[in-house]
């Protein structure tokens, strides 16, 4: 067991990180991955292009793609590095980490040759569409109908709480494609165009930030059967496989520390005793649940690296840390700040909905709880 | 990075779990109360376990540590196999007591061949016979005493921040064990328990405050395994006391929750784990001493290392 950074993944942290310094925005703030702006968006494409054209978007991808098969600890510096910028990839992390790859796996080589190159080039985004009104953690039970018509399928149906929809131009659509096979077997996926009629995407209003979440219709859309990824009602089994790796090795913790950091210099600033012994307890307490998910995302990794194919545990607790982690740095820095925290505009107030939404998003808490509960601490189904 | 264990650590943790499965457990401990278990001492100091900090590195210590606290061993192994090992102090007794004032509840104070005590920014190593041990009652998992002590030895200029480092990372690695194991032992009730006509553990509300713990303690074990390994940054080593006080309190409150009323008993050894976390997280100034040692030691770093995109603050 060794701690340490090796000689190469410190080089490789250093480059990358001049890379990211060099290309990123002025001003890029973690707000702005949620591209609220069409020049945010702009922004994402051409940090992720030059990003591609110094290898540093897609190195754990196979040779054969493009990549150079590093290690998932690469990707994990690539994450502590973007997310310590506020990651200016915006969504095409999804892209890097689990749509290039689910193409890889159930692609076809034309869907790889037209998909792959745009998604390491980085100039190419993409937004998911997996829940929906009544289906949310119980993802199995999605409604939303492909029903096939030659060579189309026909599609009606509303995906919800989709993050990046608006300048998205692809989505990975989940579909039901049989009705009547148990929920798991009916489903199938398509890369679907985003411009094709009869798609309308609405922002779903909130108090916390533009353009967090939308919704997508989708009514009689015409989408070229030979757009479907891998078998048609065999999709569950691609993204049960895919989304495995979909948030191992998020460096969450590196933005809260220094969210954290951020904060406690604005308290000085505003003449706030952080040294107080109650001030310092909250600040101590926040950083160190940061350095709790730190070590236990490292411990997730590592699993990851040495049991590439399954039966992985500490997935689910990385990310039953790490969501709590983001809540509680959020109602530290509330404390920190004082009313001033809910200030639109402020580090403390932006945390507030990253505190909100980290243990709701891509699989909840209750989700991973349950997951511990069967695989670590083999307790009964109820 | 590469966090599996080696061959030569595999070896080591399956040797001492055999030690322990021999001559630790539940039914010994509750045998033995809070005194010590000598035979256990003598089996692990002959066998060259108590040096494995000196002789092999950080993470054997830490693998020993963690097997005695899940094996609820009678004897202060943590402190001398992490401490020992951490401080490079050869020629320990096998028993030794950790002192951070003279107001301190000290562990094994009355079996201790020496105490490291805590004195500004030096450590001092006093031995047994210039120290006057008065027991103290309490509900404690260990024997607690209170102790005066004679001067002793110094360690040095800047061995207290050393000692102080080493112990936060001794109080996460056994926070961590023992609440891993208490856990895990509440699992096994609540499978086996049925009430309402199915086992309480199937009840989702009883599922989700084990698996809380679980998580809690499981990244208190790998930041204070990490801690272990950077013991001279107290950013790291004091946020793993200080989170395992946070996981101490929360495994404390949940496992017993869900264990209900035999949970408190004697006999039926939960106990065993829970009174030492109660103590474990009160020591060395216990959570908010902890967290302000972080909340220094991060603005220290910063002053000579601000965070990426400084100037973007808000």
């Amino acid at each position: 067991m060794n701690f340490d950074w090796t000689a190469e993944e410190k080089a490789f942290r250093e480059e990358l990180r001049a890379c990211i310094y060099e290309n990123v925005r002025p001003g890029w703030h973690h707000e702005h991955r949620d591209m609220p702006n069409p020049q945010d968006a702009e922004a994402v494409v051409k940090f992720c292009k030059a990003m591609g054209e110094k290898g540093f978007l897609t190195p754990h991808w196979p040779a054969r793609f493009g990549g150079r098969d590093a290690s998932p600890w690469e990707q994990a510096i690539i994450s502590e590095e973007t997310w310590a910028a506020g990651e200016p990839r915006g969504p095409q992390y999804m892209n890097t980490n689990w749509i290039g790859p689910a193409i890889m796996a159930a692609g076809t080589p034309e869907q790889q040759r037209y998909h792959l190159p745009r998604i390491a080039a980085g100039d190419v985004l993409w937004c998911q569409g997996f829940s929906e009104p009544e289906a949310g953690s119980d993802l199995a039970s999605l409604r939303t109908r492909a029903v096939r018509d030659g060579d189309t399928y026909i599609v009606n149906g509303q995906k919800i709480w989709t993050s990046y929809a608006h300048p998205a131009e692809f989505c990975f659509l989940l579909v039901r494609t049989d009705p009547e096979a148990e929920k798991r077997r009916g489903i199938s996926i398509l890369l679907v165009p985003m411009n094709l009629p009869g798609i309308e995407v609405r922002e779903i209003p909130n108090p916390f930030a533009e353009h967090l979440i939308h919704e997508i219709f989708f009514v009689d859309v015409p989408v070229p059967v030979s757009y479907r990824l891998g078998e048609e009602n065999r999709g569950w089994e691609i993204v049960r496989n895919v989304l495995a790796n979909e948030r191992i090795g998020i460096a969450r913790h590196q933005h809260s520390t220094i969210v954290i950091d951020h904060t406690v210099a604005r308290a000085r600033q505003r003449g706030i005793d952080v040294e107080d012994s109650g001030l310092a307890e909250v600040i101590g307490l926040a950083y160190a649940a940061c350095e709790a998910a730190r070590a236990m995302n490292y411990a997730a990794v590592n699993e990851r690296v040495h049991h590439p194919d399954g039966g992985r545990t500490l997935s689910a607790v990385s990310r039953a840390v790490t969501g709590p982690m983001e809540t509680t740095v959020s109602a530290a820095c509330q404390d920190i700040l004082g009313e001033e925290a809910m200030e639109s505009g402020t580090d403390a107030n932006r945390q507030l909905i990253t505190g909100t939404a980290a243990p709701i998003a891509a699989g909840s808490l209750e989700v991973q709880l349950n997951l511990i509960a069967r695989a670590s601490l083999d307790l009964p189904s109820s | 990075m590469d966090l599996e264990l080696t061959q030569d650590q595999e070896l080591l943790r399956e040797s001492v779990a055999a030690i322990f499965r021999r001559q630790a457990g539940l039914d010994r401990a509750r045998t033995l109360g809070t005194a010590l278990d000598q035979p256990l001492v003598d089996a692990l100091s002959h066998g060259g376990y108590l040096d494995v900090g000196l002789d092999a590195g950080p993470i054997e210590a830490v693998l020993v540590a963690e097997a005695a606290a899940e094996a609820v061993a009678c004897a202060p192994i943590a402190t001398r196999v992490i401490v020992g090992g951490l401080l490079g102090l050869k020629d320990l007794p096998p028993v030794v007591a950790l002192v951070a004032s003279p107001r301190s509840l000290v562990r094994y104070a009355a079996d201790a061949g020496a105490f490291l005590v805590l004195d500004g920014d030096q450590a001092r190593l006093v031995p047994a016979d210039q120290a006057e041990v008065e027991p103290v009652a309490s509900l404690s998992g260990y024997p607690l005493g209170r102790v005066r002590l004679g001067g002793g030895t110094s360690l040095g200029s800047g061995s207290g921040d050393a000692l102080r480092r080493a112990w936060q990372v001794t109080l996460g690695v056994e926070i961590g064990a023992n609440a891993l194991a208490a856990v895990e032992f509440s699992a096994r009730h609540v499978r086996d328990r049925h009430q309402f006509g199915r086992p309480i553990g199937s009840f989702q509300a009883v599922q989700h405050r084990l698996a809380r713990s679980y998580a809690q303690a499981q990244a208190t074990r790998w930041l204070s395994r990490r801690a272990a390994w950077f013991p001279n940054d107290e950013y790291i080593t004091a946020s793993a006391a200080a989170y395992g006080c946070v996981t101490a309190d929360l495994a404390y409150t949940n496992v017993h929750q869900v264990t209900g009323a035999i949970g408190i008993t004697t006999e039926y050894g939960l106990v065993q784990w829970t009174t030492r976390l109660l103590t474990l997280q009160r020591e060395l100034g216990g959570r908010r001493a902890h967290a302000q040692r972080v909340a220094a030691a991060r603005a220290q770093a910063l002053l000579t290392t601000p965070p990426p995109l400084e100037s973007q603050a808000r």
